[in-house]
């Protein structure tokens, strides 16, 4: 086999190319090139430092938190029914007065909400009143919802220093569509048959209320 | 360490309720580091303005038309 010749350069080009000649990679400035295939070729250490800050699309397993303040999230199906696209805790203050302006001395309080979706629930432990401004002869209410609900929900409550008055058996707590206020109701267990003005003792306490309710 | 109070108002459903977020957020360096939980109240049609900020709203959204069809509810 006859030898092969190296490329000669000279005065900075190419001198015609005879036969048998050979022409490295570097003879033409690309010394770093080889034939890796696409799937062997590597990738460089940014590039990796970034891919591993990447979830996958499939089964991704978050760390830390994620932030969808922008959006939110399907769950079951991508419709509007399965989005959720809110969530939150809070505190609101309640006041406990009357339709005709009453109201009850309450400590320094403070009451936690949970918004998720469209479903708020409030909460009250041990909200405690200390003299009220007069007799409470009509309606009663707890105010200061953090939102105002969209539909009517209610719950019993424990509580010492509300009770029923005529007929009626038991105290409820009663969110109203569209008020921002609880109602505290009454009601006659064998009747079902409801009033709207229990009777609030000078000092007393709840023990603990909790509602759900819709927002619009 | 400073505090700086984000004001959220939002006027929410047929009857114009003014609700509104509170949210405390804690500064150092002018730099937000932390935030405590969001406060919030709502003003109904009916209720009182807790102030001449919210009754400016009250004002504006809470008209005796918009009352009279709360009322009528």
């Amino acid at each position: 086999m006859a030898e092969k010749k190296p490329l000669v350069l000279t005065g900075g080009g190419v001198e015609q190319l005879q036969s048998g000649d050979t022409i490295a990679k570097a003879d033409v400035g690309l010394g770093n090139v080889d034939n890796t295939s696409d799937a062997n070729k590597p990738v460089s250490t940014a590039q990796q430092t970034a891919l591993d800050l990447k979830a996958p699309l499939a089964s991704p397993v978050f760390t830390g938190i994620s932030d969808f303040s922008t959006g939110g999230a399907y769950f079951g199906t991508a419709a509007a029914a399965n989005l959720l696209d809110d969530y939150e805790e809070g505190t609101w203050t309640p006041v406990l007065t009357s339709d005709s302006g009453e109201t009850a001395t309450l400590g320094a309080y403070t009451c936690y909400y949970t918004k998720i979706g469209r479903k708020v629930t409030i909460n009250i432990n041990e909200l405690v009143w200390s003299a009220i401004s007069g007799a409470f002869t009509s309606t009663v209410r707890i105010t200061g919802l953090p939102f105002a609900a969209a539909s009517r929900a209610g719950g019993a409550f424990i509580n010492n220093g509300l009770s029923a008055s005529g007929s009626d058996t038991r105290v409820l707590a009663l969110a109203e569509t569209g008020q921002t206020y609880i109602l505290l109701a009454t009601q006659n267990d064998n009747t079902g048959n409801y009033g709207l003005s229990p009777v609030v003792a000078s000092s007393g306490v709840i023990y603990g209320l909790q509602i759900t309710f819709i927002v619009s | 360490m400073t505090t700086q109070t984000e004001r959220k108002i939002e006027i929410v459903g047929q009857f114009k309720h003014i609700q509104v977020r509170d949210t405390v957020h804690i500064l150092e360096n002018g730099v937000r580091v932390a935030s405590k939980p969001p406060h919030r109240f709502v003003i109904g049609p009916l209720d009182p303005a807790p102030c001449a900020e919210y009754q400016a709203l009250k004002d504006l959204y809470h008209t005796p038309e918009l009352i009279a069809a709360y009322e009528a509810t």
